[in-house]
């Protein structure tokens, strides 16, 4: 009788992975297949450019797949609306000569994480969906090629080579391309990168065993036949400037620059294929009247310009400056403990319209005059956009130089148009009421996002409006504030994380502004946590339930059915809930009282949620005691940890019986295993049942308190 | 208390973290009030000093005894206090240290404010460190951290207890009036305005008020007669008129 189990096999047994674990998993699949100097090329112009979440495109596609579901419907589609999964990679064609048939492409797809040896899972080949069945000699992480007809997405055969991907990088320039983000299509209505500026990127597109966490199909389409198109493309794309494929004839005279493509053969409506214009790839879908052969009119996005290297642009040189810098430099600085006064203004900007996009979200580059008083390493305030940001400045730069640095573009996009949505007059004016709207307390200290990294931090602004520094220093009775800080430390039990506490100065807290969701994507930006805490009460309770339903695993994906004794109803929710994983917390979860009939369709949920608060709460439990000041609220017990845990064991037992030890010691251990077949293998401690099992059984009768 | 192994008590702390936050993700009530400066942990919200007032009544005032004098130049090396701190648990009295070695730091007018600072940060976190840890991991187990930065702790304790429905005719028969208010009770003009003004609140903003005056936004089940003061003992809703200003019970006069 277990007390619990997961209802999905294919996630029952496996740990939960943390998105950094992927992505280094990733990482070290790249390197190991040793990259091109172009590759490396890429890598290192990837990092030059901070951006926010930069590190998200590496997580394997695992969570977003739905597994194959125990009820056996093997045409499981993907149950996410987004991302369904990992994009397959085409590969050259001409160096496997895999590519025989005239409607056939090759690609390359790693397994995902969950998925065992001869069970399927989906990929995204080219823009169709197909299924793949894990070989039997292959593993999660490993990378698979497929081949796949061109034109129907039934299910395929696999090239069961786990060749890593050595071999093929020769005929694989086709990968390295930079991907523009606009999709530099036609008319065509189809545009299978989505239309919200956030898609795909260049510098990420770059490394071919990455997964695309995409909307929409991947950004590498697959490869045609190697006649035309490998010659064409298999110039990297880091040629000659002024190189074209075959197929594209420039439109004289045409501003912005035009020109004629023809479809190259075996794409159908709706296909992407790729072109070369200056050296500069971009991918065409073939609009719906467009066959091949037929040529079609197509206007490239301008080109990139090295203006735009912004962060190498920037005034001072150790870094990046008043720009946001890669992590290695000391701009990270908490704002404590600076002399030094500084004003908050609302700076006059430039705002400078990058071409490349970083990732998913555009930035805004700003510039920005330091003001008078503020000395190198101080921070100061302002407003970029109509959001209120700290800027340290730089350690070279000082009052009256100016200083760059960039911003999301969809923070201030979202606050303008928030602005806009007032009655307004005078935009600065609005940028003030926004100003007010972002303090949580009169008592004056706010929260601000750092520009450094994004973070909020918390500062404090004295009575005039101006920043004040000193209010992290010695205590002073009325300005100081103390915040609680929780850092995060993984635990010896995968499933449990573990932290310290400690009470610091309220400006050194800082709290990340940003979260993602299970498939390892933006899911929250700081800009849309601030526009959700200036909601009244009733939106924002409900942004607040909408996010944690995007958060929420999909039932598909697996729930939790808890069985729980009615008499014993805390040590088996106890037992239940703290061995669940944390992506088991945020699945659904089903309620059931052992021995009553009855589905959970939320009354049982409830009934049980009421039951175990009342329960924990209790008094008499000894975890909790009212307050001195208010005995309506509760306040942790300081004397909680005095009591033996064998109150919880017995506080439904109505008496206790009077048994030999010998006897009791094994009743327990048979009850023990019974329910819980598993744990002598799972060493964790947190088993109130184990621990209390681990004990000197002397001890319990005397310790023990019998509640009625 | 050990700290390598992990105890039995801060197993339910961690379990009850969980089940908070999952309630709040699953849309679900907890039944449990609890102490204003706790929510501010959740959040992450600065903790004034003034707070402390809220936390221990007696232990603010004796500091302000002490910050008062310090601030008339008085020299606190003549009071013979050092890094310590008196506590009780389960009757018997035991000294912390506030800070290592605290036991031979005697406070003088130089380190009164880090001395001050240390019994701030005691009060407020000393006592429950490891229990309070365990429960915002388990809380944030579940929830992520960023997410809880729009609310504040208001909101915060209106979500997770539920807004209670505050009605006003139980609210209304047990208030008492003093003050000015006494010989007009309910008929006075500044009265009726009140209740006005409150029949037009919607429940979250009695709620708000509630929880102003009383320090917490629930409402005790059986309802408005037996609302507790500080010490314990009933006492109901007051309005005290004085001068056009409303005083609330905790704070008579």
């Amino acid at each position: 009788m277990k007390l619990f189990h997961n209802s999905s096999k294919a996630n029952g047994k496996k740990e939960v992975k943390s998105r950094t674990g992927d992505a280094q998993k990733s990482q070290a699949q790249q390197q190991q297949q040793g990259g091109k100097d172009v590759e490396e090329q890429r890598r290192r112009i990837k990092t030059k450019f901070w951006s926010v979440g930069s590190r998200t495109k590496k997580s394997a596609a695992v969570d977003s797949i739905a597994p194959r579901s125990n009820h056996g419907s093997s045409a499981s589609k993907s149950s996410s609306s987004s991302a369904a999964g990992a994009a397959a990679l085409a590969v050259g064609g001409s160096r496997n000569g895999a590519n025989n048939n005239n409607n056939m492409t090759v690609f390359r797809v790693m397994v995902p994480d969950n998925i065992a040896p001869g069970e399927e899972f989906q990929v995204y080949a080219g823009s169709r969906i197909v299924r793949v069945r894990c070989p039997k000699d292959s593993k999660p992480g490993q990378s698979l090629q497929i081949t796949v007809p061109a034109d129907n997405s039934s299910n395929n055969n696999n090239d069961n080579s786990n060749s890593s991907n050595n071999g093929n990088r020769g005929g694989g320039s086709m990968h390295g391309h930079f991907n523009n983000n606009q999709n530099s299509s036609t008319e065509g209505p189809r545009r299978l990168n989505s239309a919200d500026p956030s898609s795909s990127h260049s510098t990420n597109s770059s490394l071919s065993m990455e997964h695309q966490q995409q909307q929409q199909s991947s950004s590498i389409p697959p490869v045609l036949r190697s006649n035309h198109s490998v010659g064409s493309t298999g110039s990297n794309a880091s040629s000659a400037a002024s190189e074209n494929s075959p197929g594209v004839k420039r439109i004289p005279d045409s501003d912005p620059p035009a020109y004629m493509v023809s479809i190259p053969e075996g794409i159908e409506t709706g296909k992407q294929f790729p072109i070369t214009i200056r050296g500069q790839q971009l991918m065409v879908t073939c609009p719906p009247d467009a066959r091949p052969g037929m040529r079609v009119r197509i206007i490239p996005p301008p080109t990139i310009t090295n203006d735009d290297n912004i962060t190498s642009s920037s005034i001072n040189d150790g870094g990046g400056g008043g720009t946001v810098p890669p992590p290695t430099t000391d701009l990270r600085q908490t704002v404590s403990n600076f002399g030094g006064t500084s004003t908050e203004f609302s700076s006059s900007q430039q705002r400078k319209r990058q071409q490349q996009q970083s990732e998913r979200e555009k930035t805004q580059l700003f510039e920005v005059e330091v003001p008078r008083g503020v000395q190198p390493g101080s921070p100061f305030a302002l407003l970029a956009g109509g959001v209120r940001v700290l800027v340290t400045c730089p350690e070279n730069a000082g009052p009256g130089q100016r200083i760059r640095f960039k911003l999301p573009l969809a923070l201030t996009q979202a606050t303008q148009q928030l602005a806009d949505s007032h009655s307004s007059n005078n935009g600065q004016q609005h940028n003030e009421m926004q100003q007010i709207r972002l303090k949580y307390d009169k008592d004056g200290w706010t929260r601000t996002v750092r520009v450094t990294d994004l973070k909020f931090q918390w500062i404090r602004y004295d009575d005039k409006g101006k920043l004040d520094l000193m209010a992290g220093g010695r205590f002073q009775m009325d300005k100081s504030a103390y915040v609680r800080r929780l850092e995060f430390r993984q635990g010896e039990d995968p499933r449990v994380r573990n932290g310290v506490l400690s009470l610091v100065s309220a400006t050194e807290s800082v709290v990340d502004s940003k979260i993602k969701s299970a498939n390892g994507r933006d899911l929250v930006t700081y800009s849309d946590l601030a526009q959700a805490q200036m909601k009244n009460f009733d939106d924002k309770t409900q942004w607040f339930q909408d996010t944690c339903s995007k958060l929420c695993v999909e039932w598909n994906e697996g729930h939790m059915r808890m069985n729980i004794r009615r008499s014993h109803l805390l040590i088996d929710s106890v037992d239940a809930v703290m061995s669940l994983s944390r992506k088991d917390l945020r699945k659904v979860w089903r309620f059931e009282f052992i021995g009553e009939m009855g589905i959970d369709a939320g009354g049982l949920a409830r009934e049980w949620f009421e039951l175990v608060c009342q329960g924990m709460f209790d008094p008499d439990l000894g975890l909790w005691i009212s307050s001195a000041t208010n005995q309506m609220s509760m306040t942790i017990n300081p004397a909680s940890g005095t009591f033996t845990s064998t109150r919880l064991l017995f506080k439904n037992v109505t008496s206790i019986i009077f048994i030999s030890l010998p006897f009791l010691r094994t009743f327990l251990l048979t009850r023990f295993l019974l329910i819980h077949p598993k744990t002598p293998t799972i060493p964790y401690v947190f088993h109130p049942s184990l621990s209390f099992f681990c004990w000197n059984s002397f001890s319990f009768n005397s310790n023990a308190r019998i509640l009625h | 208390m050990p700290e390598f192994c992990i105890d039995n008590h801060l197993v339910y702390y961690r379990f009850l973290g969980r089940v908070m936050g999952k309630a709040m993700f699953d849309r679900q009530l907890v039944r449990g009030h609890m102490v204003k400066h706790l929510y501010k942990h959740i959040l992450g919200w600065p903790i004034y000093f003034k707070d402390l007032e809220s936390i221990d009544e007696e232990y603010y005032n004796n500091l302000r005894k002490l910050l008062t004098m310090h601030d008339n130049g008085e020299d606190i090396s003549m009071l013979c206090l050092d890094f310590t701190m008196a506590s009780e648990i389960m009757g018997t009295r035991t000294e912390i240290e506030l800070v290592p070695g605290g036991a031979d730091i005697e406070v003088t007018n130089d380190n009164f404010p880090e001395y001050i600072e240390a019994c701030f940060k005691n009060k407020v976190m000393g006592g429950v460190k490891s229990q309070l840890n365990e429960l915002l991991l388990g809380f944030f187990d579940v929830i992520p951290e960023p997410l809880l930065t729009i609310f504040d702790y208001q909101e915060l304790e209106l979500i997770m207890c539920g807004l209670p429905h505050i009605g006003l005719d139980d609210w209304m028969t047990h208030t008492e009036y003093s003050g000015e208010f006494e010989d007009f009770g309910r008929h006075h003009p500044k009265v009726e305005w009140f209740w006005e003004t409150l029949e037009e609140f919607n429940d979250e903003m009695r709620a708000r008020l509630l929880l102003f005056v009383t320090g917490t936004s629930g409402v005790p089940s059986r309802g408005f007669g037996v609302l507790q003061s500080n010490d314990g003992n009933i006492r109901n809703f007051t309005i005290h008129g004085v001068s056009a200003e409303i005083c609330f019970y905790p704070r008579a006069q």
